[in-house]
């Protein structure tokens, strides 16, 4: 049996262009015959000659054109969870100027969008009941129900709390990670000025930020996990970056700079072996979302305004 | 009437469904909700089935049929295959058919006179359902998609077709199909008709996202808004009433 793996580089040059390559993983080549093996290799020459694809994303407002396309993005926001997200894709697109969504050049289907929603002020929608609702369903232990009630339910202060939607397509390049924040943060910032009415001005005034992501877990942690939850979640904040395995860049720094989080395991199988799958709720002020974003651009470039 | 459904978070009712006028196919859910609302709109009239095939939900998708037969893929299990001429009426052949292009729903549009078929379905296949369903077939492109199946949908009264047939193509396809066709879209903007939709001469199901104009538009194509299940269902007899003065 012969094992044989081929790896092609990935160029990452600026925000504008991307190279998107293939990946040949041949790892079971169990082949009869020499000629098979011949084809296998013709072929990835040639690909490797026509590996650069140029690419460039641009960034628009969300539109009712892209209804269809953020569905299927957001379709899978609860983990599969039934929920009113033809509600949730309706707000996003209603609400113009702080969202966004990026799109292919000549496609129609967004693979990205990001958006925030005010907590307190569509509290009486049913997509927000139906987030709440499964929020307070999955916090593990009581110790992160009480967090999320003192926190996020019953706050009664004047400091506002946006929800942060933000989905893409599981290939995204990691260098949109940065344009992203920068959209919808900055966004955040130039509707407390520019939105015409004091009501908006006040909507978009937002203090903390709660977010719901991906991560993954490597198997030992499950496993530690499983003797005790609030052993496994120490042992989570000792445990080096290492173990835990963020989807999205930026996560990996809301982590750090968030004031608490947790986790629950994510219902849909895991599709690489060794990982499990796990859904990360995080709780961030705006002051830790500015560094988190300094830190993250220092990784990819500076977008920040200095 | 035409009424709204949704199969657990998804829109696309045509996918999970299968609608004809003596009989309907439905997907086994989580929940029940689904099946409910077709059983609310239909169990008094035609048997509404909950069904696998080939193991999988997509019964909308894998199967097609009229009010004469039900053709399968040969995907299908055995067991499957049993349970669906059991709880069908008698009339309807069930009949598993060998093709290689087995998603049977994507590739063939049919009412109870005529199919539309995907242009590389097999001659074999093509009998078949000129036998079993009893209609004339016609092998055709809509809007230059293959997958006649997807991108239309269309019963005894009146079809709609992909958004972007050009009006000549509307033209052959309605003098083809001898109903009046209409070029639309369903749940809000989507162009694969054939999966957010389902229909018979008397009742339509489409998914939560459909505006109200999509919705008044297919009522109208199909000639829901006057339809009368009894008399669809059961032969026309027709009465003469005389009022005596």
């Amino acid at each position: 049996m012969k094992e044989r793996e081929r790896d092609e580089n990935e160029n990452e040059e600026n925000e504008e262009e991307e190279s998107a390559s293939e990946v040949f993983d041949s790892d079971d080549f169990d082949s009869d015959s020499d000629d098979d093996d011949e084809e296998e290799e013709e072929k990835g020459e040639e690909d490797e000659e026509e590996g650069e694809v140029q690419t460039s994303f641009e960034f628009f407002d969300p539109t009712e054109g892209d209804f269809l396309g953020m569905k299927g993005l957001l379709n899978g926001y609860l983990d599969g969870e039934v929920y009113d997200c033809s509600g949730l894709v309706d707000h996003v697109i209603k609400q113009k100027t702080v969202g966004s969504v990026v799109r292919l050049e000549e496609q129609l289907d967004p693979i990205a969008v990001v958006s925030v929603i005010n907590l307190q002020k569509h509290q009486d929608t049913q997509f927000l009941g139906d987030i709440v609702t499964f929020l307070r369903k999955k916090a593990p232990t009581d110790k992160e129900k009480e967090m999320l009630a003192k926190d996020v339910f019953e706050r009664k202060g004047k400091e506002k709390i946006g929800l942060v939607v933000s989905e893409r397509v599981v290939n995204c390049p990691m260098e949109l990670s940065s344009p992203l924040n920068q959209a919808i943060f900055d966004e955040i910032e130039w509707a407390t000025e520019d939105e015409p009415t004091q009501e908006r001005r006040d909507e978009f005034k937002m203090d903390n930020f709660l977010l719901l992501s991906r991560v993954y877990f490597s198997e030992e942690d499950k496993v530690a996990k499983g003797k005790g939850k609030k052993k496994g979640k120490r042992q989570k904040t000792e445990a080096a970056a290492g173990d835990i395995v963020y989807v999205r860049p930026e996560d990996e720094y809301f982590h750090k700079e968030c004031d608490w989080s947790f986790t629950f395991p994510a219902n849909r199988a895991e599709n690489t072996p060794g990982l499990v799958q796990h859904r990360m709720v995080m709780w961030i002020k705006k002051e830790g979302v500015k560094r988190a974003r300094k830190e993250l651009d220092k990784l990819f470039g500076d977008f920040l305004p200095t | 009437m035409a009424v709204r459904a949704q199969f657990e978070n998804s829109c696309d009712i045509g996918v999970f469904s299968t609608l004809t006028n003596s009989y309907c196919l439905v997907a086994l859910g989580a929940s029940e909700n689904f099946y409910s609302v077709f059983e609310a709109e239909l169990a008094d009239h035609i048997p509404v089935v909950k069904t696998s095939i080939a193991g999988t939900r997509l019964v909308g998708r894998m199967c097609v049929g009229n009010k004469n037969g039900l053709l399968l893929p040969h995907t299908t299990t055995d067991q499957e295959l049993m349970h669906i001429r059991n709880s069908l009426p008698d009339e309807v052949i069930v009949q598993r058919v060998e093709e290689r292009l087995s998603a049977l729903g994507n590739c063939i549009a049919v009412n109870d006179y005529v199919a539309l078929i995907h242009p590389d379905l097999d001659s074999a296949t093509e009998e078949i359902i000129s036998d079993v369903l009893g209609v004339e077939v016609f092998r055709q492109t809509i809007a230059g998609n293959i997958l006649v199946g997807s991108y239309c949908k269309f019963t005894n009264q009146g079809g709609i077709v992909h958004p972007k047939t050009t009006v000549e193509d509307l033209d052959e396809l309605s003098s083809l199909l001898q109903v009046p066709l209409v070029a639309g879209t369903v749940n809000r903007g989507s162009d694969v008709i054939g999966a957010g939709l389902v229909s018979n001469d008397w009742s339509a199901f489409t998914g939560m996202d459909t505006t109200s104009t999509e919705l008044a538009v297919i009522e109208s194509i199909f000639k829901l808004r006057s339809a009368q299940p009894s008399q669809i269902v059961h032969d026309m007899r027709s009465t003469i009433i005389d009022s005596m003065m």
